[in-house]
C-alpha cells in the first residue's frame, strides 16, 4: 500500500489513534518541544531578519521621489563632485534623452528642544534641483517658485512623517544644527508618498540644490549625478549607449559609474561577512533543536514500543510505521516552525536596534529601525523548522520501525543510537582531519572578501570528532564508579551501567558536548573579543576629550568638523594639544575603503599607542613622523584588515585615487583596528588635507592641561557646538562596549538555551534509558533497592554522562574558540583577536550543568521507580 | 502668436510671480522693470533670434511636416523662456533662477495613429539656457543652433534641431530658410490687446526646408519637410478681456503662406486685436485685421482625456491679395487625438497637423493649428488671476 490513498487514510487513522492520544496525554512536553523548536526557528530567522534590515536600510533617498535612476555617478575618491560635472555628463550624452539629477546629501540633527528628543537620530538633507525633480516625479514633489523653496537656504520640504510626528506644516519653524551650526528652517511644504514608489523616508528632508549647498558650505559640490534614460521603445539601448559613454569617460573624469544595484550589491557586500557569521552562529540554536527534539522523539518511541509492537503484530507494516513517525515530525515541524516565525519576528524587532547600529558604525549608513517579516525569509523559517525536525525524527523512525510484532517483543529491547558513535578512535582521525583542514586558505569572491568555508567545516568535524571521543571516558569512569561503590550501593549501579553503555548512553552524552561545546566555545570567542577591544581601547583613547561632529558615528557619514571649528578647539587655552584624524572613502581594488589623515598631539608619551601588527621600523610610526618632512612617497600605515584583504604590507608601496591624481604611498606598518573591516590607509593629515583640498577633520581628540577638568571643558564645548558628540574617555569607552555588547546580546540566549537543552536532553535520554531497563529495576526493587537508592542511582549516571559530556564539551569550546578567532574572525573581518578562556562561565557553566543534570535525572529516576512499582507484578 | 497668454499664466504659477500688467502708458519698461518692444526699432542680427533676458516672456516654436518615403509626420518643438527678474544676473550659474525654461516637444505620427509628446521646464542654468546675441538653445537634450546665415531678414541661413520624445522619438535635423524671414504686426510690433505692454517682437520663418533623422518604432528614418518658425519677445502679451484663441500656419503648394490668430473674448466673440496675414512668394506680408476676415469654428472633437471640446476642422477666409479674389479654406487635421494634454501641472491645448483644403475641396497646402481655452474654465480661471 505504498503511497497509495488507502494508505494515507491508514495513516491519518493511526496518527489519530496512537499519536495524538499520546501528545494529548503528554501535553506539557509536547508544548515544551515545539516551544524549543520554536525557539530554535526564531533565533534562526530573528538574525536572517534584522540583517536583511539593516542592509536594506541602504537606500538612494532620491528613489521615493523620482523613483529608480539608471546609473549613479560617484567621485572615485573623495565625497564630492564639481557642479560642473552635470555639464561634462550631458555634453558626452549629447542628444540622448537622458534626464541627469544632481544631488547633494547632508546630515543634520534635530535640535531637541524643538523636535523630539526621544528621537535624536540623523536628519538626510537632500539637495536636488526642485524645479528639474518635478520632470521626473511629477507631482509628488512640490511646486515651488522663489518664495517657496527655490534657491532657499532657510526652507525645506519635510517627509510626511516627520512632519505628523512634529505636528509641522508649511510656515512652521524648527532648529537643527548642520556642520556644529545651529539653523532655523522654515517647513516649504510636507512631501507626499507616491503609492508607486518607496515612501519617503521618515527623517527625509528636501531642499532645493543651490540653497542645501550653500547651508552646508560646499558650494559646488555635488554628492553625486543621478542618470534616468527616458521611457520608449529605444530605452534600452540608450542605456547601453550611455553606460558605455559614461564608462569610457569614467577614469578620465575620476568618476565611478554604476547602477543602483551595483551600490546595493557594493553595501551589501560591505556588511556580508559580518552577516553571514551571525547567521552561522544563529543556525547553531536551530541544531541544538533538532537534538532536543531527536531525544524527545527516541523517547517516545521506546514509551510506545509496545503500543508499535501491537500494530505490527496487526499486521502494519514496518514502512508504514515509519512514514507514521515521519509523519508527526512534519506535524511537530509544521508547528514549532511556524510558532517560531511568530517569535523570530518579534525577536528581530530587538536584535534590529543592535545589528543596525553595528553595520552603522562598521560599513554604512542605515536607517533601519525596525524589520519586517519578509515572506520569503517566513518561508525558509518554516521549511527550516520542518527539514530540522525530519531530520531529527529520522532515526527515532527508523527505530520505531524495526520494533518487533508484540509476540517477539521483550522489554528491555533497545535502540542501535548511531553506529559511529560507538567507535571513539575514530574520532581522534576525524579530529586530526578538522584539525588539518583548519589550516586552509578561505574562499574568496572577486572583490576580496574572504568567507571561512574551512574554518565551519572544521567546527562541524570538531564537535563529531569530539562527540565520538567522549565514548572513551565510559569505560574509565565506570571503574572508578563501581571501584567507590565499596561504599554506596548506588554508585555500583551507575557504574555498571555505564560499563555496557547503550547507544542511548552515547548519544545522550554527545548531545551534552555538542550544547556545551558551542555554548562555551561561543563564549570564548566573545570573552576574547571584549578582552581584546577593552585593551585596545585603552591603548588607544588615551586624551581626555573625543569631539565628532554630530552622526559621525556613522560609516558612511560624511560630515566634518570645520577647520574653523576644529582649529579654534585646538586653541581652547585649557588645552595641551589635539590628536586629529580625517576619513575620506576611496575606491582602491573594486571596493570603497578609507582614506585617513592623522596629525598628533607633541607629547609622545600622552598619545595613543598603535598596536601593530606589523610594527614600523623605530621612528618610523606616525606619531613619530608627524613633524618631519616626507621624501617621495608619503608614509602610509594600513590596518590589519586592508593588509589582509589585499595582500599588502610592511614595504610595500600602494597607489590611490585623490582627487589630486593617483598618489604612490609607501606602507611602513600594519596596525590593529577593531573599528574597521573593509580597509584603512592611514597617512599624514597635511597630505589629505592637500590633495582633498578640504581641511576639515573627522574626529578630535583633546589633551587637556594638567588640573583641568574634563567635565568643565565638555559643558562649555558642548554649549558652543550643541548638536556634536563631545565625550569624555571614561564614557567613549562605554560606549564603544556597549556597541560591541549590543551585536553579541544575541549570543548570550544561545548560550543559555543551550544548557537548558542539553539538560532536557539528557533527562529525556535517561528517562528513556529507565523505561528500557524495566526488568532491571524490577529487580534491583525486589533485592531491597529503595526508591530513593534508584532515584540516586540515576542522579550519579546523569551526573557522570553531564561530566563525560561537560569534559568533552569544554575541550571542544576551546577548540571552537580557537577556531572563531585564529581562523573565522581573521579571514572574515581581519581581525586578531588575542585568545581568552572565559574562566568564569566555564565554572558556571559545570556546575549549572551537573547540577541539574543531576538533579533532573534523581527526578526521572524517582518516577521510574514508583511507575515500575505501580506496575509490577 | 501661439500659447503666449496659457505659457504666461503658467510660468506665473510655476514662479510664483505676482504679474505686474501695469506699464505705464507709451513707457519703455514695465512697472518691474521688463523692457516692452518698441514700434519701429531696427533689428540686430543674428542677435535678434537669440535671447532678449529684459524681455519677460519669449519663445521659439517651430512646427512642421515631415516625410519619410510614403510616410507622414508632423512635429512640434517649442522653447520657452520665462524670466523671473529683467536681468539675467546668473547666467554663469549652475542653478540660477533668473530664467525659467519650458519645452515641448510633439511627433504626430499619421500612419501609426499616435501622437508622441513630452514637455520640461528647467531652470537657468547647467542644462537649459538661451544664448543672448545668436541663436542657441538647449533644454536637456533638446537644441536648437543657427548653424550659418541669417544676417539679416533676407540673408539664406541654417541651423539645427535636436530633440525628441522620450525614448520613443528623435530628430536631428538641418533646417534651411527656403525664404526670408517676415516681421509681424504694424510698424514692427504685434498688438495683442489695449494695453500698452500687449505688444510682441514677432519674427517668423514660414518655410524652413528641413532634412534629417528621424528616428521612430526604434528605426533610423531619412526625413524631409517643411517647418514654420514663429520667434516672439514680449513682457506682457495679452488682454485682460481674452479667454484663448485659435491660431494657425498655412504653407500652400503656390509658395506663400498664410498666419492667423483669432483671440476670443468670454462670449466667444473675436477680439478685435485678431489678425490674418498673407505672405507672398517674395516675403512680402498682407495683414488683415478683425473685420477684415472671416473664421468659422467646426468640426468639433471632444477629447477623451481632458473632456476639452476642441472645434479642429475650422474654415476661414479673406481677399487674396495677390489676386484681389477672395478665399475660403478649410482645414483637416492629419489625425484627431492630438491633444497636449498638459503634464506639467499646465492647461491642455489642441495643436496639430492639418491639411488645407480650397472652396472646392482640392488640397493646396498644409498647416498646423493650435486651439487653447477649450477645456472647461480652468485658462479663464487662471486668466483671472488666480
Amino acid at each position: 500500500m505504498n503511497g497509495s490513498p488507502a494508505e494515507a487514510r491508514w495513516l491519518v487513522l493511526l496518527l489519530r489513534q496512537t499519536t495524538w492520544r499520546h501528545w494529548r496525554r503528554r501535553l506539557g512536553s509536547t508544548l515544551l518541544l515545539v516551544g524549543i523548536l520554536a525557539h530554535g526557528v526564531g533565533v534562526f530567522l530573528s538574525i536572517r531578519l534584522a540583517s536583511r534590515a539593516a542592509v536594506s536600510g541602504f537606500s538612494l533617498f532620491t528613489e521615493s521621489l523620482t523613483g529608480e535612476s539608471d546609473f549613479l555617478i560617484r567621485p572615485v575618491s573623495g565625497d564630492s563632485l564639481p557642479e560642473m560635472s552635470a555639464r561634462e555628463v550631458r555634453q558626452r550624452l549629447g542628444a540622448l534623452p537622458v534626464a541627469i539629477l544632481p544631488v547633494v546629501e547632508a546630515t543634520a540633527v534635530e535640535v531637541a528642544q524643538t523636535l523630539d528628543a526621544a528621537e535624536p537620530g540623523p536628519l538626510r538633507l537632500l539637495g536636488a534641483d526642485l524645479v528639474a525633480l518635478r520632470n521626473a516625479a511629477g507631482d509628488s514633489v512640490p511646486e515651488v517658485s522663489g518664495d517657496v523653496g527655490l534657491g532657499r537656504d532657510d526652507q525645506a520640504f519635510v517627509s510626511p512623517d516627520l512632519a505628523s510626528r512634529h505636528g509641522l506644516s508649511a510656515g512652521s519653524v524648527f532648529d537643527l544644527s548642520i556642520n556644529e551650526r545651529r539653523v532655523s528652517l522654515r517647513v516649504a511644504g510636507v512631501l507626499r508618498n507616491d503609492p508607486l514608489r518607496p515612501a519617503v523616508p521618515p527623517h527625509l528632508l528636501l531642499m532645493d540644490l543651490p540653497g542645501l549647498q550653500q547651508l552646508v558650505g560646499r558650494p559646488e559640490k555635488l554628492s553625486r549625478l543621478e542618470i534616468r534614460v527616458a521611457d520608449g521603445i529605444d530605452a534600452e539601448r540608450w542605456r547601453r549607449e550611455a553606460r558605455r559613454i559614461l564608462t569610457s569617460a569614467a577614469s578620465d573624469q575620476g568618476w565611478r559609474v554604476e547602477t543602483p544595484e551595483d551600490r546595493r550589491e557594493a553595501v551589501a557586500k560591505m556588511s556580508r561577512a559580518f552577516r553571514l557569521n551571525l547567521t552561522v552562529l544563529s543556525t547553531l540554536a536551530l541544531l541544538v533543536g533538532v537534538y532536543l527534539i531527536f531525544q524527545a522523539l527516541e523517547a517516545a518511541v521506546v514509551r510506545r514500543r509496545s503500543e508499535m509492537a501491537i500494530l505490527r503484530s496487526l499486521g502494519v507494516g514496518a514502512g508504514t510505521i515509519r512514514r507514521l513517525w515521519l509523519l508527526e515530525s512534519t506535524v511537530l515541524g509544521i508547528l514549532g516552525g511556524g510558532l517560531g516565525v511568530w517569535i523570530g519576528w518579534a525577536a528581530a524587532q530587538v536584535t534590529v536596534g543592535g545589528v543596525a547600529r553595528t553595520v552603522n558604525s562598521l560599513y554604512h549608513d542605515t536607517a533601519t529601525r525596525s524589520a519586517a517579516l519578509h515572506p520569503t525569509e517566513a518561508i525558509f523559517g518554516l521549511g527550516f523548522g520542518i527539514l530540522a525536525s525530519l531530520a531529527a525524527g529520522w532515526l527515532p523512525a527508523r527505530d520505531a520501525a524495526e520494533t518487533p510484532p508484540a509476540q517477539m517483543l521483550r522489554s528491555g529491547s533497545r535502540a542501535r543510537g548511531l553506529a559511529w558513535l560507538a567507535r571513539p578512535g575514530w574520532g581522534v582521525v576525524v579530529g586530526l582531519v578538522a584539525f588539518a583542514i583548519s589550516w586552509l586558505p578561505p574562499w574568496r569572491n572577486g572583490a576580496g572578501d574572504g568567507l571561512p568555508v574551512a574554518g565551519y567545516a572544521s567546527a562541524f568535524l570538531w564537535l563529531a570528532a569530539l562527540s565520538m571521543m567522549a565514548g572513551l571516558l565510559f569505560r574509565p569512569l565506570s571503574r572508578w564508579l563501581v571501584g567507590m561503590g565499596d561504599r554506596y550501593s548506588s554508585l555500583v549501579v551507575a557504574g555498571s551501567q555505564l560499563r555496557r553503555p547503550t547507544g542511548r548512553h552515547r548519544l545522550a552524552v554527545a548531545g551534552l558536548v555538542a550544547a556545551t561545546g558551542m555554548s562555551a566555545g561561543m563564549g570564548v570567542l566573545v570573552h576574547s573579543f571584549e578582552g581584546t577591544l577593552t585593551g585596545w581601547i585603552g591603548q588607544m583613547l588615551r586624551a581626555d576629550l573625543y569631539v565628532a561632529p554630530a552622526a559621525a558615528n556613522q560609516a558612511g557619514a560624511g560630515s566634518v568638523l570645520p577647520a574653523a571649528v576644529w582649529r579654534s578647539l585646538a586653541a581652547d587655552s585649557d588645552v595641551a594639544g589635539v590628536d586629529t584624524i580625517r576619513r575620506l572613502p576611496v575606491e582602491y581594488g573594486g571596493r570603497t575603503i578609507r582614506l585617513a589623515g592623522s596629525d598628533y598631539h607633541e607629547d609622545a608619551a600622552r598619545v595613543m599607542q598603535m598596536r601593530w601588527i606589523e610594527a614600523p621600523e623605530p621612528g618610523r610610526t606616525p606619531q613619530a613622523l608627524r613633524a618631519v618632512a616626507d621624501g617621495a612617497d608619503p608614509p602610509a600605515w594600513i590596518n590589519e584588515a586592508m593588509s589582509r584583504r589585499f595582500g599588502l604590507g610592511r614595504g610595500d608601496a600602494i597607489t590611490v585615487p585623490t582627487p589630486a591624481g593617483e598618489k604612490t604611498l609607501s606602507i611602513l606598518g600594519v596596525y590593529a583596528d577593531y573599528s574597521d573591516e573593509g580597509g584603512t590607509v592611514l597617512t599624514k593629515l597635511d597630505r589629505v588635507t592637500e590633495w582633498f583640498g578640504d581641511d576639515g577633520v573627522s574626529n578630535l581628540a583633546a589633551y587637556l592641561k594638567p588640573g583641568v577638568n574634563a567635565e568643565v571643558v565638555r559643558a562649555r564645548w558642548q554649549v558652543a557646538l550643541p548638536a556634536a558628540s563631545i565625550r569624555e574617555n571614561a564614557r567613549l569607552r562605554a560606549d564603544a562596549l556597549r556597541v560591541f555588547r549590543e551585536t553579541f546580546a544575541v549570543t548570550y540566549s544561545l548560550e543559555a538555551i543551550g544548557v537548558a537543552v542539553a539538560v532536557i536532553g539528557l533527562g529525556l535520554a535517561l528517562a528513556s534509558l529507565l523505561v528500557e531497563r524495566r526488568d532491571e529495576l524490577a529487580t534491583l526493587k525486589s533485592i531491597g533497592f529503595t526508591r530513593g537508592q534508584i532515584a540516586s542511582a540515576a542522579a550519579v549516571e546523569g551526573a557522570v554522562l553531564a561530566a563525560m559530556g561537560l569534559v568533552a564539551g569544554l575541550i571542544l569550546s576551546l577548540v571552537l574558540g580557537d577556531l572563531l578567532i585564529r581562523v573565522i574572525n581573521r579571514q572574515s573581518f581581519g581581525w586578531t583577536l588575542d585568545y581568552r578562556v572565559p574562566v568564569g562561565l566555564f565554572i558556571g557553566l559545570s556546575l549549572i550543568t551537573l547540577l541539574t543534570s543531576a538533579t533532573v535525572s534523581a527526578w526521572v529516576g524517582a518516577r521510574s521507580a514508583r511507575l515500575k512499582g505501580d506496575r509490577s507484578e | 502668436m501661439t500659447l503666449s497668454h496659457r505659457l504666461t499664466r503658467r510660468s506665473l504659477i510655476a514662479a510664483g510671480l505676482t504679474c505686474a500688467f501695469r506699464p505705464l502708458a507709451g513707457a519703455e519698461r514695465t512697472a518691474d522693470g521688463f523692457r516692452i518692444p518698441q514700434a519701429g526699432g531696427e533689428l540686430a542680427f543674428p542677435a535678434v533670434h537669440g535671447s532678449h533676458p529684459d524681455h519677460r516672456i519669449e519663445w521659439w516654436y517651430l512646427t512642421g511636416h515631415l516625410f519619410a518615403g510614403g510616410r507622414r509626420f508632423g512635429m512640434q518643438a517649442i522653447f520657452f523662456r520665462l524670466a523671473q527678474r529683467p536681468v539675467l544676473d546668473d547666467a554663469n550659474a549652475a542653478f540660477g533662477d533668473s530664467q525659467l525654461y519650458l519645452a515641448h516637444f510633439a511627433v504626430t505620427d499619421v500612419a501609426g495613429g499616435r501622437f508622441l509628446h513630452e514637455e520640461r521646464l528647467n531652470r537657468q542654468g547647467w542644462d537649459a539656457g538661451a544664448r543672448v546675441g545668436d541663436l542657441e538653445l538647449w533644454n536637456g537634450n533638446w537644441s536648437l543652433k543657427r548653424l550659418s546665415g541669417l544676417g539679416s531678414l533676407e540673408d539664406h541661413g541654417s541651423m539645427r534641431l535636436m530633440g525628441g520624445v522620450r525614448s520613443e522619438a528623435a530628430v536631428d535635423l538641418v533646417l534651411e530658410t527656403a525664404k526670408p524671414a517676415v516681421r509681424f504686426g504694424r510698424d514692427g510690433v504685434s498688438r495683442k490687446g489695449d494695453e500698452p505692454a500687449a505688444v510682441s517682437l514677432y519674427v517668423t520663418f514660414p518655410r524652413l526646408k528641413a532634412r534629417g533623422l528621424l528616428r521612430i518604432d526604434g528605426r533610423d528614418l531619412e526625413v524631409t519637410g517643411s517647418l514654420w518658425m514663429d520667434h516672439e519677445v514680449s513682457s506682457s502679451q495679452l488682454g485682460r478681456e481674452q479667454v484663448g484663441w485659435d491660431w494657425v500656419s498655412v504653407q500652400f503648394d503656390d509658395g506663400r503662406e498664410l498666419m492667423a490668430y483669432v483671440l476670443r473674448k468670454p462670449d466667444g466673440s473675436p477680439d478685435q486685436h485678431s489678425t490674418l496675414a498673407w505672405i507672398e512668394t517674395d516675403g512680402r506680408v498682407a495683414h488683415r485685421y478683425a473685420g477684415e476676415f472671416e473664421w468659422e469654428p467646426g468640426g468639433i472633437w471632444e477629447s477623451p482625456e481632458t473632456g476639452g471640446r476642441y472645434p479642429i476642422r475650422p474654415r476661414f477666409g479673406s481677399i487674396d491679395p495677390t489676386s484681389g479674389k477672395e478665399r475660403r479654406f478649410s482645414l483637416r487635421p492629419v489625425m484627431e487625438a492630438q491633444e497636449m494634454t498638459g503634464g506639467l501641472g499646465g492647461v491642455a491645448y489642441w495643436e496639430g497637423a492639418c491639411d488645407v483644403l480650397d472652396e472646392a475641396g482640392g488640397e493646396v497646402g498644409r498647416a498646423y493649428l493650435e486651439l487653447t481655452g477649450y477645456t472647461g474654465d480652468d485658462l479663464q480661471k487662471r486668466l483671472r488671476g488666480d
